[in-house]
């Protein structure tokens, strides 16, 4: 073993760059650790082609409207064997139970010292998870009800009809009713009757509910149907006629 | 003066976060004192130790800067909805610790974040979205000796040009939105309603519609749902662009 493959490799990212930085520079100044990126996105925390995705990454929720979440599941779905530490705030707990659904491997609370931070480099690069203790039990109530929530949606999703899905789908990718009967080649009627029989039958009472459930639950990819939102290709029309 | 950095409702009631940050001595720096207002112990001791040397207050040659105890730099960031909150805790914080340089962190980017020092020793502005490598030190060594940058604001200037220069080419539809706005999409697009954004930010319910239905005229959607759809697509960035026009 060489003294590289004794390393942590880290990278570490923040929506502001100061942030990440400075919080890149405390971390480097530990001797196991090696920091080989620093950005806010994701094309600045890429290592370069060639070279070994890092051991760790380390993503910092600070700056409101940063996605970490979708971050940390790119980085997760880029490179399995990147494990991902979030630094957040403890509230509100829903933060921390998407980051575990997204697949991060740890959490630490904005309002711990960066030694914590280090630990949890550390820990989960050693294959340990790590939560604090204290947030533990609302993540795991928060993941039951996520996947009782869960359970129940799907069984409804499947008993909507083909059109209902189609309607649903057309209206979570933000289309006007107008449009999404232009598209199907439906009345605008028909639409919105079909929309009110969508929201029923999975007992939502608006549509930015069913928006958010069919989002939040990733409904569309699960159940393997495209988002159509952009205009039907010429050839598909003439079944619909 | 605690009372000061409190405002009456809740949108800067981070401020009232306090972090005195010690940083050693590392050899070719001093000691330090650091007081950092306004942000997450997580990253207060790391933007404290960066921030100190960077800015190298008291120097090498300067064992002695701190032995009063007191900060030589306080740090302070905003959350909140304008600097102009901020410069008044600055302005108190400077009050408070006369010996210190006090660095207010701006979330915002362009010319309004960059404000130079109005008064000799007022407060400098950072931007957060900068680089470390852009906070330039107050002190520069020039033949050996300790003098005093004379472009005490060259930071602000020299990044007002180069955004000057770069913001033709900014297409991140977020720098369309104001930070408040951000944090309204960002609060709505997490599952809550109306009432409940309201609450959050310590603001009317109207002025909650009023900033979705700003927020839905800059980005060019027609209706909430599509709102959803364009802050997760932004997010993402999976959903085709031209699906939600």
């Amino acid at each position: 073993m060489t003294a590289q493959d004794a390393l942590i490799t880290v990278s570490v990212g923040c929506g502001f760059r100061l942030v990440a930085e400075a919080v890149a520079t405390s971390l480097a100044e530990n001797a196991d650790v090696c920091v080989v990126s620093v950005g806010t996105d994701l094309a600045e925390l890429t290592v370069p082609p060639g070279t070994k995705e890092p051991d760790v990454a380390v993503l910092c929720y600070y700056q409101a409207g940063w996605d970490a979440i979708d971050l940390c599941a790119e980085i997760k779905s880029r490179a399995e064997r990147t494990k991902v530490v979030l630094g957040g705030p403890r509230e509100p707990a829903s933060i921390l139970q998407t980051a575990v659904l997204a697949g991060a491997d740890g959490f630490v609370m904005d309002g711990e010292p960066v030694t914590a931070l280090v630990d949890a480099v550390r820990d989960v690069h050693a294959g340990k998870s790590r939560v604090p203790g204290e947030m533990l039990g609302s993540l795991l109530r928060g993941l039951i009800e996520f996947r009782r929530e869960d359970d129940i949606l799907v069984e409804k999703f499947a008993s909507l009809g083909r059109r209902e899905k189609e309607v649903l789908i057309a209206m979570v990718s933000g289309a006007s009713d107008a449009d999404i009967a232009k598209r199907m080649y439906l009345s605008a009627h028909t639409v919105r009757t079909h929309a009110r029989n969508v929201l029923k039958k999975l007992g939502f009472h608006s549509r930015a509910e069913a928006a958010r459930a069919v989002l939040g639950h990733d409904l569309i990819a699960r159940f393997g149907l495209a988002s159509e939102s952009a205009p039907l290709p010429a050839g598909r029309t003439g079944r619909l006629r | 003066m605690v009372n000061r950095t409190v405002r009456r409702d809740n949108p800067s009631e981070h401020l009232a976060v306090r972090h005195l940050v010690e940083v050693p001595s590392d050899g070719c720096h001093a000691r330090g004192t650091v007081l950092v207002v306004g942000v997450p112990l997580l990253y207060a001791t790391p933007l404290a130790w960066s921030l100190l040397r960077r800015l190298d207050l008291g120097g090498p040659s300067s064992q002695v800067a701190s032995s009063d105890g007191g900060p030589q730099l306080v740090v302070l960031a905003g959350k909140g909805p304008d600097n102009d909150d901020l410069v008044d805790v600055a302005v108190g914080l400077g009050e408070e610790h006369p010996k210190a340089t006090v660095v207010v962190l701006s979330e915002k980017t362009g010319p309004r974040a960059l404000k130079s020092p109005t008064t000799p020793g007022g407060p400098w502005f950072v931007s957060l979205h900068d680089s470390m490598r852009d906070v330039l030190a107050p002190y520069e060594e020039v033949g050996g000796e300790r003098k005093a940058n004379t472009l005490h604001n060259s930071i602000p200037r020299r990044d007002a040009a180069r955004r000057a220069l770069s913001a033709s080419k900014t297409e991140d539809e977020r720098a369309l939105l104001s930070p408040r706005e951000r944090e309204v999409l960002e609060l709505f697009a997490g599952g809550a309603d109306q009432a409940e954004i309201a609450d959050e930010l310590g603001i009317a319910k109207d002025t909650v519609r009023s900033h979705l239905s700003n927020i839905m005229a800059k980005l060019g959607v027609v209706n909430r749902v599509a709102l959803l759809a364009r802050s997760s697509e932004m997010r993402t960035g999976r959903v085709e662009r031209s699906a939600l026009r």
